[in-house]
């Protein structure tokens, strides 16, 4: 029991250690929402067609952004997870009456890091969290054994 | 003996937890208004920013270059954050830019002056579009312009 109340201990403290070195200091974008940019090439018979279908965009619930550039015929909107692709896609469709496509990136070629980046980017909020639990477990412990201990000595 | 390694235990967590709170209070005043407060803060910055980066996507001199950025949604919120951490932190407000410096981002990549000059349009196009005056575009264009000589032909 001594044993493991110790190995937690440890553990905990490790974790905090680790949490310490690797925390990123506080910065307000943290509380901003996540956003992708998608981009879709849409055929207009002029320029201003294309500017104000992206001023349109810009209306739409949780569009944060959205730009046309006529010189490479891309439409490009900023959006939150309120508004999927699918559904840009839709009202872009319809508001332009002629065939819009999602332009795809390519993905990068080549080795990547078999750890998913955004675990990678959490390690610290994960170390925090399980260096908590294990100390809470280390103190209820200790709160048990001398409590048991206690009634030994009065029995 | 218990008690004292508990009550240091304790005494541990406390420190943790002072040391963690206390980094999110410590903005200090400034006596002048800032070009953060002027910009109209963070919300204003994340605003222009993701026009900025809306106008990088659709731009067809320099997209290529951001192709595996738009791709991997970690790697575009990472861009996307760094770069308001940066302008907001150069600008005087309370943000800590947390990314790589310019010659550590930008080596390797054979940046010209002309891609740079097309990322300085889009980002003027974006103020631009924000009405943002002269004088804060010219100060906020000031403070990412002497770091041209970082991020061109490294
Ligand atoms: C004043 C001009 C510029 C500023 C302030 C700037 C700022 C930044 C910042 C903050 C990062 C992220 C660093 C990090 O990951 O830690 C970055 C990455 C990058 N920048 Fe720039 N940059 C500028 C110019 C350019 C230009 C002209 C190009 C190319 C046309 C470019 C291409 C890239 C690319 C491809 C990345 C990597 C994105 C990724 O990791 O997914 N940058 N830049």
């Amino acid at each position: 029991m001594r044993f493991f109340r110790f190995s937690i201990a440890v553990f905990a403290l490790v974790c905090l250690a680790g949490w310490f070195l690797l925390r990123q200091p506080y910065s307000p974008t943290q509380e901003l929402q996540a956003v992708s940019y998608t981009a879709f090439n849409v055929v207009v018979p002029d320029s201003i067609a294309g500017f104000s279908l992206a001023q349109a965009a810009r209306g739409w619930e949780g569009v944060t952004a959205s730009t046309f550039n006529p010189a490479s015929g891309l439409l490009v909107v900023s959006h939150t997870a309120k508004i999927t692709e699918r559904d840009l896609l839709g009202h872009l469709q319809i508001l332009s009456s002629k065939p819009v496509s999602k332009k795809n990136f390519p993905e990068p070629v080549g080795a990547k890091c078999p750890v998913p980046q955004a675990a990678l980017a959490n390690l610290p909020n994960w170390l925090l969290g399980t260096g908590i639990i294990m100390g809470l477990t280390f103190v209820l412990l200790s709160i048990a054994q001398k409590k048991s201990h206690t009634l030994e000595l009065s029995a | 003996m218990k008690n004292l390694s508990i009550f240091l235990f304790a005494c541990l967590f406390a420190t943790f937890a002072l040391v963690s709170c206390g980094e999110k209070e410590d903005v200090t005043p400034t006596p002048t208004v800032s070009l953060y407060e002027r910009l109209g803060g963070i919300a204003a910055i994340s605003a222009v920013v993701d026009q900025f980066l809306a106008n990088v996507v659709g731009d067809n001199v320099i997209n290529a270059r951001f192709a595996p950025t738009v791709a991997d949604p970690f790697r575009t919120q990472l861009l996307r954050n760094n770069l308001i951490d940066q302008i907001c932190a150069g600008a005087g407000g309370p943000c800590q830019y947390k990314g790589k410096t310019m010659l550590e981002a930008h080596t390797g990549m054979q940046i010209t002056e002309a891609e740079f000059n097309a990322l300085v349009g889009d980002l003027v196009a974006a103020l631009n579009q924000f009405n943002v005056p002269q004088k804060e575009k010219d100060e906020l264009l000031a403070i990412l312009g002497p770091m041209k000589s970082d991020i061109v032909g490294q």
